[in-house]
């Protein structure tokens, strides 16, 4: 088994390092992206390969049910230095948000709208341009807020008037998985 | 070829790592938590406490006027409580109210009184003047946290004794009492 790991982290060092596979330099390749994950949603979204493959952005429109929200996300994923590579592992870290929100025809309910940050790893099929598949998971921290949390009230006191609670946390694991297509 | 048996080789060992990683987050998804604080930042309610009759002459020291209101946040407490432990509850804001000036109230001592056993009647608050209050006194909370939380999970009664010199207008007041409650919940999922 050491044996093993130790062939793929030298086969590994060495094609990152090699020459062989010198990085093909781009100003810049677009391409987009669709996926769907917890907690940000169905996504849609635009895929920036700024001069390198390894680091690419991703910015996103998203919809949780709920509302409609936003999503930015950093990605690098060292194994696209070798751009002919079909799979790789990567390193994702996603910012985004779900504006507040109720359950379609429920108004009347508490609403519900959070920011979270991912710190997702993930393994990529496919190679990093043209059209390849994500799996990703990881930590996320969420600020959840709701809205309209007076209607919970029921039977208390007339006068008696709730804020709207708010709840910060870590959820363990959380996901997302889809997959982008980028112009070569 | 050596070039093509290279990358294959690479893909092999990629897609093993991989999927090693996502056995290993499946595998931590079978241990997955939750942890977070939950935090409810008003809770609010405001009363009638009574009415001070107008003094024709100003400036004659007032009898102690005694008003008491009642409030009952268990109802939210016990909310906060089914999905979350450790709470805590501060009272973020005690007022006495009117619509005319308070300048004349030197004074206010505050007890509380649960409806249990376990939470008789016991200081709360106090105000001293410092100034002219306008038209809210804010009275300071000098009972600890957890004792509160004793007290709140219950209806509880207020009593409000006021000191200080005859107002030349009726003073109708009102009380406003806004709770802060906090939990935190760490679950498995």
């Amino acid at each position: 088994m050491k044996r093993v790991l130790f062939a793929a982290t030298t086969l590994l060092s060495f094609a990152i390092s090699s020459n062989a596979f010198a990085e093909d330099k781009h100003p810049l390749r677009v391409g987009f992206g669709m996926d769907v994950g917890v907690p940000s949603g169905a996504a849609l979204g635009v895929v920036v390969h700024p001069k390198v493959d390894w680091v690419s952005a991703q910015l996103s429109l998203t919809h949780n049910v709920l509302n409609f929200g936003g999503r930015l996300a950093v990605k690098l994923d060292p194994m696209a230095l070798k751009p002919n590579l079909p799979v790789g592992v990567f390193f994702d870290t996603q910012g985004g948000f779900a504006a507040n929100g109720t359950i379609p025809g429920h108004s009347d309910l508490p609403g519900l709208g959070y920011d979270y940050l991912n710190l997702y790893g993930g393994l990529r099929l496919g190679k990093p341009n043209g059209f390849h598949w994500n799996l990703e998971v990881g930590p996320t921290y969420m600020h959840i807020s709701t809205s309209n949390f007076q209607s919970v009230v029921g039977s208390a006191p007339k006068t008696l008037t709730l804020g709207n609670p708010t709840v910060n946390g870590w959820l363990v694991p959380t996901f997302v998985t889809g997959f982008e297509v980028v112009w070569p | 070829m050596r070039t093509r048996k290279l990358i294959g080789t690479v893909a092999v060992a990629t897609v093993m790592t991989g999927c090693a990683i996502i056995l290993a987050l499946a595998g931590a998804s079978l241990i997955g938590c939750a942890t977070a604080t939950i935090d409810e930042p008003a809770a609010c309610d405001t009363v009638s406490l009574g009415t001070v009759p107008a003094s024709p002459v100003a400036g004659v020291p007032l009898p102690p006027q005694t008003f008491t209101s009642n409030f009952d946040f268990s109802g939210t407490i016990k909310k906060i409580g089914d999905v979350a432990d450790n709470l805590s509850a501060n009272v973020s804001q005690l007022t006495m109210n009117n619509n005319g000036d308070l300048q004349w109230v030197s004074q206010v001592d505050v007890t509380v009184t649960g409806d249990s056993q376990d939470t008789p009647e016991a200081p709360f608050a106090s105000y001293t003047s410092n100034g002219d209050p306008g038209q809210q006194v804010t009275v300071n909370v000098k009972m600890d946290q957890g004792t509160i939380l004793k007290y709140l999970e219950h209806p509880i009664t207020l009593k409000f004794t006021v000191n200080g010199t005859a107002p030349t207008q009726t003073v109708n007041f009102t009380n406003t009492m806004c709770v802060d409650v906090s939990g935190s919940v760490s679950k498995g999922l």
